[in-house]
């Protein structure tokens, strides 16, 4: 069975903890949210506490600590959940942009709700109707375009667009391996380049590796270069200034 | 299933528990609702 958005190959498993995690921590802090709004508009959608005045509404019991702690929840899950979905790779780095519709739609809903049946009756609340609809709006319109951004995270080509989106320098002369999002864990490293001409040279040494392949990638090249040399398409001479190359190479060196 | 898949699942999972969690713990900053009397 194959759905939902792939993972980079080697994913952290704290990463993918990590991920679950947020996605916990932010629909319990939207959940706060939307019960702490139902409560302060069930008193008529205002209310203040504390102050030297005397209020003329005061708030529901618990409903401002339960609005603090979900708005500033929410953006502390966030950045894990950013954080973590890069490590985890391809377009869940994106999971945590899905709180926005939640959060608009469950507001929006609470918002139509009160408004088309208020509980101290009466009828209508335009008051309430007209920032229903925007907010339903606000968090149903950047879900169509949610789609069409996971495509933006895909693809053998990801790392060149997304890096293009954002107005990042392309890696000039060298080629760029896909990696699965910006994350230490996920480093993209380049071996020293190779003072050798030739594409094929240049295929087998200069081609950057992601860290977690670097080994099995070295032993992978030396083997191609040793074909290439018994198939007479490079000298021995070849073969040896490209082997010292590789070999040489220093260990991961970051290029972020 | 693949991992995707199983992620997915997880996710899911992870966000009914994080609202559920979230009434919970509603329910407790809210204190005790008071119960009408039988009768």
């Amino acid at each position: 069975m194959q759905f939902g958005v792939p993972v980079a190959p080697r994913a952290p498993t704290r990463s993918l903890v990590l991920l679950v995690v947020a996605a916990t921590g932010m629909a319990f802090c939207v959940t706060l949210v939307f019960l702490g709004m139902r409560a302060v508009m069930g008193v008529g959608g205002s209310c203040a506490d504390g102050g030297p005045y005397v209020s003329a509404q005061s708030c529901p019991d618990g409903s401002t600590p339960a609005l603090l702690l979900g708005i500033y929840g929410l953006l502390g899950f966030g950045g894990l959940g950013f954080w973590a979905g890069a490590g985890v790779g391809g377009a869940w780095v994106g999971l945590p942009l899905l709180a926005w519709p939640g959060l608009f739609l469950s507001l929006g809903f609470n918002f139509l709700r009160f408004g088309f049946a208020p509980p101290w009756g009466g009828g209508f609340e335009w008051g309430f109707v007209v920032p229903g609809i925007l907010f339903v709006a606000m968090g149903a319109i950047p879900l169509l375009f949610a789609r069409k951004s996971r495509r933006e995270f895909e693809g053998d080509d990801a790392g060149p667009r997304v890096a293009a989106t954002f107005g990042l320098p392309a890696t000039g002369g060298q080629s760029v391996k896909v990696s699965y999002g910006w994350h230490p864990d996920n480093r993209v490293v380049t071996p020293a380049r190779s003072s050798a001409s030739g594409s094929l040279l240049s295929m087998a040494a200069a081609a950057p590796v992601a860290r977690d392949d670097l080994h099995g990638d070295l032993v992978d090249r030396l083997e191609r270069l040793a074909q290439l040399r018994r198939a007479g398409d490079i000298t021995n001479e070849q073969f040896e200034t490209a082997k010292a190359t590789l070999l040489s190479s220093p260990l991961p060196r970051s290029d972020t | 299933m693949t991992r995707p898949g199983w992620l997915v699942v997880a996710i899911a999972i992870a966000i009914i528990i994080g609202i559920v969690a979230g009434s919970w713990f509603f329910g407790i900053l809210t204190g005790p609702t008071p119960v009408a009397p039988l009768g």
